[in-house]
């Protein structure tokens, strides 16, 4: 997995993964990816379209980091991921707890609602 | 009439060899030609179940899982050996997908996906162990399915 920032400033965390979201791709990234997302306490926006593979990993991972932004007031949104990786979202109902945006203008929207 | 591709490995219960497993699953899928969206359910299956045995096996005899990958001309078929106690997981721990976020517990999602997006799990009890048959087939369109109910 990688991670890509693509906006850290003081209102918004926007940022791009890459790659597979598994055992393997996770390995000693998540302390990065937490240091970008939860801990900066913002509403944020993760661009999935890159992804290339999810596994319930990566889904606990983002389930943590929604959590943790909820606990702060914030919002975690995913942006446009690929369909067997909306496929494994949904099927574990995480579209009903995460929005999933199709957009970056949708994103935006959903993480000011 | 020419062989099905198939590959055989034993790995240990050690998360290094999943790693180097899954890269060697994604070349021999790519090599038998598996169209993207079978791929990426077989090799789902391989991650959850893979790490269900390393993580989750009650008193293992040894270290090693056996893996074998057939591809056939209709269907993956992903088969795991292990020697720990009995352990059927079409009868796994419950999840629920409707569960909000401030309840969500991130154990029982491996196992609720194999259920819920391969279309056959075959479990067989051995004399000292498990085996498990894990199905995609190449026609089916890569869908979730609605109902949570075992194949056998």
């Amino acid at each position: 997995m990688e991670i890509d920032p693509i906006r850290l400033d003081h209102l918004v965390t926007h940022l791009a993964l890459s790659g597979r979201l598994d055992a393997g791709g996770l390995q000693g990234k998540d302390v990065k990816f937490t240091g970008l997302t939860a801990a900066r306490r913002l509403p944020t926006l993760i661009d999935l379209s890159r992804v290339e593979f999810i596994g319930s990993l990566g889904v606990g991972m983002l389930i943590s980091c929604a959590k943790a932004l909820q606990r702060h007031g914030a919002r975690l949104v995913l942006l446009n991921p690929s369909e067997p990786v909306q496929t494994v979202l949904r099927t574990l109902g995480i579209d009903q707890v995460i929005p999933i945006a199709g957009d970056l203008d949708e994103g935006l929207r959903l993480l000011a609602a | 009439m020419a062989m099905a591709p198939v590959l055989d490995r034993t790995l240990r219960r050690r998360p290094e060899d999943l790693f180097r497993l899954a890269a060697e699953v994604q070349t021999f899928l790519d090599r038998a030609g598996v169209d993207p969206a079978v791929r990426f359910k077989v090799e789902l299956a391989l991650e959850e179940a893979v790490r269900n045995l390393q993580l989750h096996a009650v008193r293992p005899r040894s270290d090693r899982i056996q893996v074998r990958v057939d591809a056939g001309p209709d269907r993956i078929e992903l088969q795991l050996e292990d020697d720990g106690e009995p352990f059927d997981p079409r009868s796994g721990p419950a999840f629920d997908p409707a569960r909000p976020l401030a309840e969500r517990e991130t154990g029982g999602m491996g196992l609720y996906l194999l259920r819920q997006l391969l279309d056959e799990i075959h479990y067989q009890p051995l004399a000292e162990g498990n085996r498990l048959r894990l199905v995609v087939r190449t026609t089916a369109p890569m869908a979730a399915r609605t109902l949570d109910e075992p194949t056998e």
